[in-house]
C-alpha cells in the first residue's frame, strides 16, 4: 500500500490535477461557509461534473470538495455565530465570543488547525484500520451482506432523529425508489409503465442533485435568508505554537470522539463536535470560560468534527456501506466510475485506496494554505448576493445532470425530486434515510436474493450464521430502542 | 386534517399501488430459492401501508427539527447579520417558468445559448429593476456562461451541446 500511496500522491502532485484538486476543495470551502448551503450539496453538485474525469481523479476531487465543506462551516460559526454546517455548532459557542473580542483571526486560525490536526488523525486511524476491517469483511457472504444494510439502515433511522415512523417512511421510500427499472438478479422490469427513460432505473445524480441541492434552492427561495450586516473585517492576531502543545491532549481525544462517532452511521460530525466540546469542558481546568472566546472549545469542535470524515469514510471504503447523506453521494461517485467500494477494493483496486488515502492528505495541507493564505479576504464570501448565486447553481445542477447521461429526462426527474425532497423535509421526514435506503436497496436485494438462493429458500441460516444473527439482533434492539424511544416522548407529550 | 395524516394518506395508497403491480411481476427463479423481483418491492408497499395507517392514527406529533428547519435568530445575542425576505410570489413563479423553460431548451439550443438568457432573466428577477442592477446583470450572467462553459467544456471535458468557447 506503502507504494501505490507514493504513487498516488506523486500523480496528484501534476500542476492539473493540483488546480482542480484546490478549486475542489476551495468551492467546497465556500459551500460550507454559506449558511444554507452545504458539504452535502457540494457533493451532489460536484458528482457529475466528475464523469469525463478518470476514477481516480474524479475520486480525489470529490473528496477534496467533502473535507473542504466540513471545514468552510467554522467561518461563518465564527464571524456570524450562524453554524455554515451542522458540524459547526459547537465552534459557535467560543469562536464567535473570541472574534467578538477582537481576535478574530485568532479564531479562525485556531479552527484551521484543529480542523487539520483532526483530519490527519482520523486519516492515520482510516489507514491503520481499513485494511484489518476489509479483511474481516471480505469473509462476508450474502447473508452477512443482507443483514448488514439492515443494521446501516436502522442505526440510521434510529440513532439520528427524533420521529421514528418518519424515519422509516423516508427510508423505504428511498428504498422503493431503488426498485424502479430491472431488477438485479433476472432482469425483470418494475414499475418503469413501458417508458424507456424509466426502464434503467432511477440515476444516482438526478436522485441525490435534486433531493440535496434542488430541494436546497428551494428552500432559500422561500425563506428569510441571513446574510452579514455591515461589510466583513478580519482582525487580530494569530495563534501560538505553545497554545497548540497545551491542547495536545484535548486535540486527541476530541480527534478520538470525532473518529468513533463518524463511523456510525447517521451521527457523523453534527454529534461529534457537541460531544467532544462536552468532554473538553468537563476536562478543562478552567470550565467557566468555556462560552467566552475559551479557544480549549474551538480546538475540540473542530477537531472532532473534521475527524469524523475519517471515521465515515471508514465503513465506506471497507464495508461499501455509507454512514450518511454525504457518504451515499460518495458511493454514488465510485459508481459512475465503475467502481464498487467495499472489501474487494482493497484487493482489485489497491490504487484507488491509495488515491483515497493521498487526496484526503493532499486536501489537508491544501485546505491550510488556501484558509491561512485568504484568512482575511475569505470571509467575504459570506456576502455573496443571493441574486446571482441561486441562478448560477440552479445552472450547475441543470448543466451537470444532464451531462451525466445526456438525457434531459434526468434533468426533469431532479426537478421532480427536489420538490419532493422539499416537502418531504419541510413536514420533518429526514432525507438521509432515504438517499441511503436508495443506495442501499440494490445491494439488500441482490444479497437477500442470492442468500435465499445459496440456502434454497432457507431464511433460518439468517439466524444461525454467527455475524448475520448479531448484525440482525442489533437492528432489532436498536428498532426496540426506537419504540421505546417514541413511547416515552409520546407520554412526556400526553402528559404535558 | 393534519399534514402528517395528509402524508400518510399518500403513502397508503402509494403503498396499495405498489403492492398491486409487485403481486403481477412474475419470479423466474422460484424453483432454486429465490423469492422472485416482486418480493422486495410488495414487502415495501406492506410497510408503506402499515407507516401511512400509523402516520394518520397516532396523536399529532411535535415536528422533528432537522437541519434545514433549524432557524437562525438575528434578534438573539446581537448578530451582526440582517433577514434577507425571500422573493415575491409572483417572482418566484416566474422564476419556477424560466427554468423550467431553460430545461426544455437546453437541448434544442446548447449550452451558450440557453444558459446566458436563464441567468440574465434569473438574475434580474432576483434583484432591482433599475439600470444599474441590469447592468450588472448582464456582466455577471455573460461572465458566468462563458466561464463555466469553459470549465466544463475545455477543462473537464463534459460532453455539452452547444456550448461556444473562445479558440474552438
Amino acid at each position: 500500500m506503502t507504494e501505490h500511496f507514493i504513487a498516488s500522491l506523486l500523480s496528484l502532485l501534476s500542476p492539473g490535477t493540483l488546480v482542480m484538486m484546490a478549486a475542489a476543495a476551495g468551492i467546497g470551502l465556500f459551500f460550507g461557509a454559506l449558511p444554507g448551503l452545504s458539504a452535502t450539496m457540494a457533493v451532489a453538485m460536484f458528482l457529475p461534473l466528475t464523469f469525463a474525469m478518470a476514477p481516480t481523479l474524479g475520486i480525489a476531487v470529490l473528496v477534496a470538495v467533502y473535507i473542504g465543506g466540513i471545514s468552510g462551516g467554522l467561518v461563518a460559526a465564527t464571524l456570524l455565530r450562524i453554524p455554515g454546517t451542522p458540524s459547526s455548532i459547537a465552534t459557535t459557542f467560543d469562536a464567535y465570543p473570541l472574534a467578538q473580542k477582537g481576535e478574530a483571526v485568532k479564531a479562525l486560525a485556531t479552527g484551521f488547525v484543529a480542523s487539520a490536526i483532526g483530519g490527519l488523525f482520523s486519516l492515520g486511524v482510516l489507514v491503520a484500520f481499513a485494511p484489518t476491517l476489509a479483511g474481516f469483511a471480505i469473509r462476508f457472504g450474502a447473508h452477512e451482506y443482507a443483514a448488514l444494510t439492515i443494521a446501516a439502515l436502522t442505526l440510521v433511522v434510529v440513532l439520528s432523529y427524533a420521529d421514528l415512523t418518519k424515519g422509516l417512511l423516508a427510508a423505504v421510500l428511498g428504498l422503493a425508489i431503488s426498485t424502479i427499472g430491472f431488477a438485479p438478479i433476472g432482469a425483470s422490469q418494475r414499475f418503469s409503465f413501458g417508458q424507456i427513460d424509466l426502464m434503467a432505473g432511477i440515476g444516482i445524480v438526478p436522485f441525490m442533485v435534486g433531493l440535496f441541492a434542488v430541494s436546497q434552492i428551494i428552500r432559500e427561495l422561500s425563506a428569510p435568508a441571513v446574510r452579514p450586516r455591515k461589510g466583513i473585517v478580519v482582525r487580530g492576531t494569530g495563534i501560538r505554537l505553545r497554545e497548540i502543545r497545551a491542547n495536545g491532549v484535548n486535540l486527541l481525544r476530541s480527534s478520538a470522539i470525532g473518529v468513533g462517532i463518524g463511523v456510525l452511521p447517521g451521527i457523523g460530525g453534527a454529534a461529534s463536535n457537541l460531544v467532544a466540546y462536552g468532554a473538553a469542558r468537563q476536562a478543562s481546568r478552567r470550565p467557566d470560560d468555556f462560552g467566552k472566546g475559551n479557544i480549549e472549545g474551538i480546538y475540540a469542535s473542530e477537531s472532532a468534527n473534521n475527524a469524523s470524515i475519517g471515521g465515515a469514510l471508514l465503513p465506506l471504503i471497507t464495508l461499501g456501506i455509507p454512514g450518511d447523506g454525504v457518504t451515499a453521494i460518495l458511493i454514488g461517485g465510485f459508481t459512475i466510475h465503475g467502481l464498487q467500494p467495499g472489501p474487494m477494493l482493497f484487493t482489485n483496486e489497491p490504487r484507488v485506496i491509495a488515491t483515497i488515502y493521498a487526496a484526503f492528505f493532499l486536501t489537508i495541507v491544501m485546505l491550510l494554505i488556501i484558509q491561512f493564505g485568504t484568512i482575511r479576504v475569505f470571509p467575504k464570501v459570506l456576502q455573496v448576493p443571493r441574486k446571482y448565486l441561486m441562478p448560477i447553481l440552479l445552472m450547475m445542477m441543470v448543466v451537470g445532470t444532464y451531462a451525466a447521461d445526456n438525457r434531459v429526462f434526468d434533468v426533469w426527474l431532479m426537478l421532480g425530486f427536489g420538490i419532493l425532497g422539499y416537502f418531504l423535509e419541510r413536514h420533518g421526514f429526514p432525507l438521509a434515510p432515504m438517499v441511503l435506503g436508495f443506495i442501499l436497496g440494490p445491494i439488500f436485494e441482490t444479497n437477500l436474493r442470492r442468500a435465499l438462493m445459496y440456502s434454497d429458500g432457507d431464511l433460518t441460516d439468517f439466524v444461525t450464521r454467527p455475524v448475520s444473527a448479531s448484525l440482525l439482533l442489533l437492528a432489532l434492539v436498536l428498532l426496540f430502542y426506537g419504540l421505546w424511544s417514541a413511547a416515552r416522548q409520546a407520554r412526556g407529550r400526553t402528559r404535558a | 386534517m393534519t399534514t402528517d395524516r395528509i402524508w400518510g394518506l399518500i403513502f397508503i395508497v402509494t403503498g396499495v399501488a405498489m403492492a398491486w403491480d409487485s403481486w403481477q411481476i412474475p419470479a423466474p427463479f422460484r424453483n432454486m430459492g429465490d423469492p422472485g423481483p416482486g418480493l422486495l418491492p410488495l414487502s415495501l408497499a406492506i410497510a408503506m401501508i402499515l407507516l401511512g395507517t400509523v402516520l394518520i392514527l397516532r396523536a399529532p406529533h411535535i415536528q422533528a427539527v432537522t437541519e434545514a428547519d433549524t432557524p437562525a435568530d438575528p434578534a438573539d445575542g446581537g448578530y451582526e447579520t440582517i433577514l434577507i425576505a425571500p422573493p415575491a410570489t409572483l417572482v418566484r413563479i416566474a422564476l419556477v417558468a424560466v427554468t423550467l423553460g431553460y430545461v426544455a431548451l437546453f437541448p434544442r439550443l446548447g449550452f451558450t445559448i440557453a444558459t446566458l438568457p436563464f441567468l440574465l432573466l434569473a438574475t434580474a428577477l432576483l434583484g432591482k429593476f433599475d439600470l444599474r442592477s441590469l447592468v450588472r446583470a448582464v456582466i455577471v450572467s455573460t461572465t458566468a456562461t462563458l466561464l463555466v462553459g469553459w470549465v466544463l467544456a475545455g477543462l473537464v471535458v463534459l460532453p455539452l451541446p452547444g456550448v461556444l468557447v473562445w479558440g474552438r
